[in-house]
């Protein structure tokens, strides 16, 4: 028995070493950390159970025989997160470039199974080179092992992705279906086809970090949800991340010992509005004020700048924020941040994590281009996920809610549960002047001077629809609220709404506009 | 009974050399319980605006670590900052457990 303890010992210290010490220290120099680094400081000292440290490929073409490495280039298992049980892969590059193959497949397989039947979130990290070529079709088919459980697990437990080096090729497919993509700035990048590829097929050039860099995949692609400088602050993101949210589907998400009064009005915010309509403020900061002091964890803060979307707490329970932000283009609502307010609503819906909508938007955003890209389908993804959230709705106006905007971002009839309004608000159909050139077109014609005309036929328009009691009136907006109360009356509504329950006809499942 | 006065004289100066050596020893334990006690004298407890001992930079530094760990572990709603364990359904009342089943059941029973 000592002896076959022994060889089990010799085994696992060698499972230890990953690549070997060449390999890590190649690892450390490029300013990366190990997998088996990351795992620690990710979970909870101690909490880590390993499965699957031994196992190794069974190929031997192509020289593999000799090189078998114990854990086949994925660490897997399952641990603690601040007391939270998760389920956790972290992809070796020290073995073979962190390649993927079947054994690292079955590995990954059995986690994700592991996560979706015990209801805990999910958290792979991601450093591989790609599919491991000497396994040939397999391994492609590994791949497809994995995406398939991902589908499954997605909308019952939280998957978050961190990628901290390579991910190329099919290997991309795997995080883009998980809830959460967070990448580090200096060491990652994902793509379809390298440059390399491009070059020769399209005959375009362009550098690894142009094609699929850190700052492309967070400002363009839409593909990254958070972008942290190093191996730690991606892990450090990824506990936060997981503070807002729940273990599961049918749980809530935890809530704090609450920190900052419920009562609290900040005077500021009657303020925050500029009268002069034309003059853009910061919703961020509007946002930084309602909320608990410091408690918002913006996503996608890059992508789409016209919308913000993240997570904060009210009384220190978990909400999700969505909100137009007037300092880029006035907040207008294009094809991307349609996409990125319409799955970050769905995410809270999925998590059961109310959310709270700060309107000031001017509309869609017009023109051939938008038209041409397909503004109308992306558009109605904003308008389907609020219909189809069943969680606590609540929106609150803070100025312009002009047209389809004012429908589309959780009004009444988009199933909002409260609609509350500041006095600044302005809810109509169009902007006073497109609507004054509609409706006094004849008289505008005939004018003898048609611009003071024009001026007067705008003014009266304002003074009729540029406020927010005529919504009030019909019972559109539920209660024009001074600003400096917002954060006491989300709070108090939320507390009602807490137990709310709503259900959809049932179905196989929606037809969402993608 | 002529020994007899000689015996007391003995007697009485043993005595008294017995009492003189516990005197002067009482004297010294006296000593040093003083010195002892003038060395392990108590420090007054701080008045409101008396003197820090710590360094004013240490103070700030200190207090700047437990803000930043008070905040890092609301960030990361570490056990410390949560008002329940996640995953436990204690708080949630049996109408949201009961719902979030019809929520997520696909189709009604018997239509399956």
């Amino acid at each position: 028995m000592i002896q076959q303890l022994d060889t089990l010992r010799a085994m696992r210290e060698r499972a230890l070493l990953g690549g070997g010490p060449e390999r890590i220290a190649q690892q450390h120099r490029r300013g990366k950390l190990t997998a088996r680094e990351r795992i620690a400081l990710l979970l909870d000292q101690d909490s880590f159970q390993e499965l699957g440290a031994l196992a190794t490929h069974q190929s031997s073409e192509f020289g593999m025989a000799e090189q078998r490495y114990p854990g086949d280039g994925v660490i897997t298992g399952f641990g603690k997160i601040n007391g939270r049980r998760v389920a956790v892969f972290a992809q070796d590059f020290t073995v073979l470039g962190g390649s993927f193959s079947v054994v690292q497949a079955q590995k990954i397989c059995r986690i994700q199974d592991l996560a979706l039947e015990s209801g805990v979130p999910l958290i792979g990290i991601n450093d591989s080179g790609g599919a491991r070529i000497q396994e040939g079709v397999r391994s492609l088919a590994a791949y497809g092992e994995v995406f398939v459980r991902n589908v499954l697990a997605s909308g019952v437990i939280p998957q978050i992705s961190v990628i901290l080096g390579p991910c190329a090729g099919g290997a991309v497919y795997s995080p883009a279906l998980t809830d959460f993509v967070i990448m580090g700035r200096s060491n990652s990048y994902m793509f379809i086809t390298g440059p390399e590829v491009i070059k020769a097929v399209t005959g375009e050039a362009v550098s690894l970090e142009e094609l699929g860099g850190p700052v492309v995949h967070a400002s363009k692609s839409g593909v990254a949800h958070l972008l942290a400088d190093n191996d730690a602050a991606a892990i450090e993101l990824v506990k936060q991340l997981l503070s807002y949210l729940p273990q599961n589907n049918t749980e809530d998400p935890p809530a704090i010992a609450a920190y900052d009064a419920a009562g609290r009005m900040d005077d500021a915010l009657n303020e925050a509005v500029p009268c002069d309509e034309s003059q853009p403020y910061d919703m961020l900061a509007v946002i930084g004020r309602i909320i608990d002091h410091d408690s918002f964890l913006e996503i996608q803060p890059d992508y789409a700048p016209n919308a913000v979307v993240g997570f904060a707490r009210l009384d220190g329970y978990s909400v999700g924020i969505v909100a137009n932000q007037p300092m880029v283009a006035a907040g207008v609502l294009d094809i991307n941040a349609s996409d990125k307010i319409a799955r970050f609503v769905r995410t809270c819906d999925a998590f059961n994590i109310p959310v709270i909508t700060f309107v000031d938007c001017p509309g869609y955003l017009p023109g051939v281009a938008q038209e041409h890209d397909g503004i109308i389908r992306h558009g109605a993804k904003v308008i389907y996920a609020y219909c189809e959230a069943t969680v606590p709705k609540i929106a609150v106006i803070t100025r312009r809610a002009i047209g389809g905007a004012y429908l589309a971002l959780s009004s009444k009839q988009m199933r909002s549960d409260l609609v509350y309004a500041w006095p600044s608000a302005q809810i109509a159909v169009m902007g006073a002047e497109g609507a004054v050139r509609i409706l006094h077109r004849h008289e505008l014609e005939q004018a003898a001077d048609r611009e003071a005309l024009e001026r007067e036929f705008v003014r009266a328009y304002r003074e009729a629809f540029f406020n927010p009691y005529k919504a009030a009136d019909v019972g559109q907006i539920d209660e024009v609220i001074e600003p400096r109360e917002t954060r006491p009356r989300l709070i108090r509504a939320l507390e009602l709404l807490r137990t709310k329950v709503q259900q959809n006809p049932p179905k196989k499942h929606g037809l969402f506009p993608v | 009974m002529e020994l007899l006065p000689a015996g007391i004289w003995i007697a009485l100066q043993g005595m008294a050399l017995v009492f003189a050596l516990l005197a002067l020893l009482w004297g010294v334990v006296a000593a040093l319980l003083r010195t002892e006690r003038e060395q392990a004298a108590p420090e007054a407890p701080a008045r409101p605006g008396a003197k820090q001992e710590l360094a004013p930079a240490l103070v700030t530094a200190i207090t700047i670590a437990v803000l930043t760990h008070r905040r890092l572990q609301r960030k990361e709603a570490a056990p410390a900052a949560r008002s329940h364990q996640p995953g436990a359904l204690l708080h949630a009342s049996r109408w949201v457990a009961a719902g979030r089943t019809r929520q997520n059941r696909s189709w009604p029973p018997g239509r399956g």
